[in-house]
């Protein structure tokens, strides 16, 4: 049970490059913003009063990047992409696409295309006519249509079956028609609504390499919402945890694997249990906690937790110091001078990471020797 | 692992023993039911061709085809056929684009109302005949709109829409949403969206509705006799020719009329599969 962190493979091959163990900083959007997202809240009235599906969301996604938006079912993922598709209306905030103020703008003058979870491919055409469909609408010239449709289907791989009808179509193959329909527009961002979620594992699997491959080729940004964290770990360029209808924690898929910002990132990330023992030791930053065996349990990252209340987290920061990222960690502490100046926490919280076997410092929590009570 | 073993051995001796009597109880019984329905088509067609003598067609007195030769002999009876044919287009016509859009409504949104608006549709259908026809006759009455063609039209496009629109309806009910949403996505405006995605994928419940309505207003005899004024249809004759007997005239007709709908609804099915297929 003796654990280290160090030399621990990344999550999963492909979700961040670099070998460093300690948070990169996360690829900010950069100059050119593809979406962003001002203060967005949506609220939809029902029955019994209002439901706040999305509660003031910030958000910039970059030009050509496969963004994810990660989270559990009903935090508000779908309602988000549907904002920026243009199929609500979000209740405050701003939406920009590529810098323009699109609110009230209707779908079809937005110059961005869904993927549907169900597909909604047109049942009553064919596949050609499916993915032809958008370009017919704008009056693109026969030929022209007739080629791109061609070149799209060639790049999905469904050559063939063009004259087939959606329903003449394995699950798979369908979802590379609803790709290529909403591609072929050449729209400048993709919005994906748990464009998998339908397939089997083994599919799924081969269709996440598939949409990747083809993201690289078409260099469009990516718009990503799935409740799969593998998903999203592998895919994403950038991420976001959302929970609830707001952003727990935007970064890279390492930074938030491996530095959840938040509990409930850290249990919604990983298979991960929380541990909490009494101090043993501390070694610079590094905390033994007591495991109640021969055993101890070693938890970097343990150190240098301000006392008070925990600063407001911070989204995307990049480069903070281990101390600080501690800090940063965590709902408000409960227990000031828990580890003021180097003092030594009685007790630790834990995340452990039940894959990989090492420790996560999610967030340290000291308490005082008398209120604590066993478990 | 034993348990395993032996389902497969007991699973076919538990079937056997009803397949023995399923074997021929539910074809015959199928076939009496289909018979019973069928019967009095078969008895109209047939005496189509009877070369009946007097005034009733009731007895079997050997093959002719002068009745399809004579079919327009009798004046009265073409003018009511065509007053029938005529009023049965137009029905049609209007029912089907009314009833279609207020199974839209029905089936796609929630509106304040909906609730007593599925009721009446209801009602509408539940409600006897008679009732109805009275009903309609009396605001008629009161009005002060005299009877005649137009009020046909309008007691017939009343009873119809209900049907057109329960049918609708359920089509609707049934349909993505999402579909709708990609083709406004895919660049489709309000129109384009309706004419080219909606539209063509409720058919099946549109053209369902249609025939239901042509049907139901070509035999329609208990509203329209309310409602007629001097206006013959094509029931309305029947009915009155039947205390001095029915010419044979009338079973060609019959039976042209469903040889008419039985295409209709094979031509229905035909392009159904087609554009599925
Ligand atoms: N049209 C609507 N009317 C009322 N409430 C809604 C509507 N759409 C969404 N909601 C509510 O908003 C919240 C967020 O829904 P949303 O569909 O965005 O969740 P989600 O993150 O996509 O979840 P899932 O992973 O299950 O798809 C939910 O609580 C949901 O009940
Ligand atoms: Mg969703």
């Amino acid at each position: 049970m003796d654990v280290q962190t160090a030399a621990v493979p990344p999550p999963r091959a492909g979700a961040a490059e670099g070998s460093e163990v300690s948070a990169e900083p996360a690829p900010s959007a950069g100059p050119g913003s593809a979406i962003e997202l001002v203060g967005i809240a949506k609220t939809f009235a029902s029955r019994r009063g209002t439901v706040a599906a999305v509660e003031r969301v910030d958000l910039v996604i970059g030009e050509g990047e496969f963004f994810s938006l990660l989270g559990p079912s009903g935090c508000g993922k779908t309602t988000t992409l549907r904002m920026i598709g243009g199929f609500e209306d979000p209740t405050e905030g701003q939406i920009l696409l590529h810098g323009k103020d699109v609110v009230g703008v209707p779908p079809n003058h937005r110059d961005v295309n869904m993927v549907f979870q169900s597909y909604a491919l047109f049942p009553h055409m064919s596949v050609f006519e499916n993915v032809a469909f958008g370009l017919r609408r704008k009056g693109v010239a026969k030929r022209d249509t007739e080629s791109r449709v061609r070149e799209m289907l060639e790049l999905v791989q469904l050559e063939g079956k063009a004259d087939r009808r959606p329903r003449e179509l394995s699950g798979g193959q369908q979802q590379r028609v609803a790709l290529a329909r909403a591609l072929v527009n050449r729209p400048r961002a993709l919005l994906l609504d748990e464009p998998l979620a339908a397939l089997d594992l083994k599919l799924r699997q081969a269709m996440q390499l598939e949409l990747k491959r083809i993201q690289r080729e078409v260099g469009i940004t990516f718009v990503f919402v799935t409740h799969d964290q593998n998903e999203a770990l592998t895919m994403s360029d950038r991420l976001v945890v959302m929970n609830a209808g707001r952003i727990e924690q935007l970064g890279s898929p390492r930074e938030v694997y491996e530095h959840p910002r938040t509990r409930f990132v850290a249990g919604f990330i990983g298979t991960s249990n929380f541990i909490r023992r009494p101090v043993r030791s501390m070694e610079g930053d590094v905390a033994v906690l007591d495991s109640g065996t021969d055993e101890r349990i070693v938890v970097p990252g343990a150190r240098g937790r301000r006392r008070g209340r925990t600063p407001r987290r911070r989204h995307g920061a990049p480069g903070e110091d281990r101390a600080d990222r501690a800090a940063a960690l965590g709902r408000p502490l409960r227990h000031p001078g828990a580890c003021r100046g180097g003092r030594v926490p009685r007790h630790v919280d834990a995340v452990r990471d039940a894959v990989a076997g090492r420790h996560l410092t999610d967030r340290v929590r000291a308490e005082r020797g008398r209120r604590h009570r066993p478990r | 692992m034993s348990a395993v073993l032996d389902r497969p051995v007991q699973a076919p001796q538990r079937t056997r023993h009803p397949r023995r009597w399923r074997g021929w109880l539910l074809p015959t019984w199928s076939w009496l039911v289909i018979g019973w329905l069928c019967l009095p088509i078969f008895v109209m067609i047939l005496f189509g061709f009877n070369n009946t003598q007097g005034k009733f067609n009731i007895k079997w007195q050997g093959f002719t085809l002068q009745w399809y030769r004579q079919l327009f002999t009798i004046p009265d009876l073409t003018n009511a056929l065509e007053a029938s044919l005529s009023i049965a287009v137009i029905v049609t016509v209007i029912a089907t684009i009314l009833g279609t859009l207020l199974g839209m409504a029905l089936g796609r949104y929630k509106f304040r109302g909906i609730g007593s608006v599925n009721l009446l549709l209801f009602a509408n259908i539940a409600a006897p005949e008679v009732v109805l026809g009275a009903s309609l006759l009396s605001l008629f009455l009161t009005v002060g709109i005299p009877r005649g063609y137009w009020t046909i039209v309008i007691a017939q496009v009343m009873f119809s829409i209900a049907y057109v629109a329960v049918t609708v309806r359920a089509r609707m009910a049934a349909l993505d949403p999402a579909l709708e949403e990609a083709a406004r996505d895919l660049g489709a405006n309000g129109v384009a969206t309706f004419f080219r995605v909606t539209l063509p994928l409720l058919m099946p419940g549109v053209m369902a509705g249609a025939l239901l309505t042509f049907a139901l207003s070509i035999d329609d005899y208990i509203i329209t006799s309310f409602n007629a004024g001097q206006t013959v249809t094509f029931p309305l004759w029947v009915y009155g020719a039947s205390r001095n007997g029915v010419p044979p005239q009338v079973n060609v007709m019959g039976t042209l009329i469903f040889g008419f709908g039985v295409l209709l609804a094979v031509a229905g099915a035909a392009i159904n599969r087609r554009r599925q297929a």
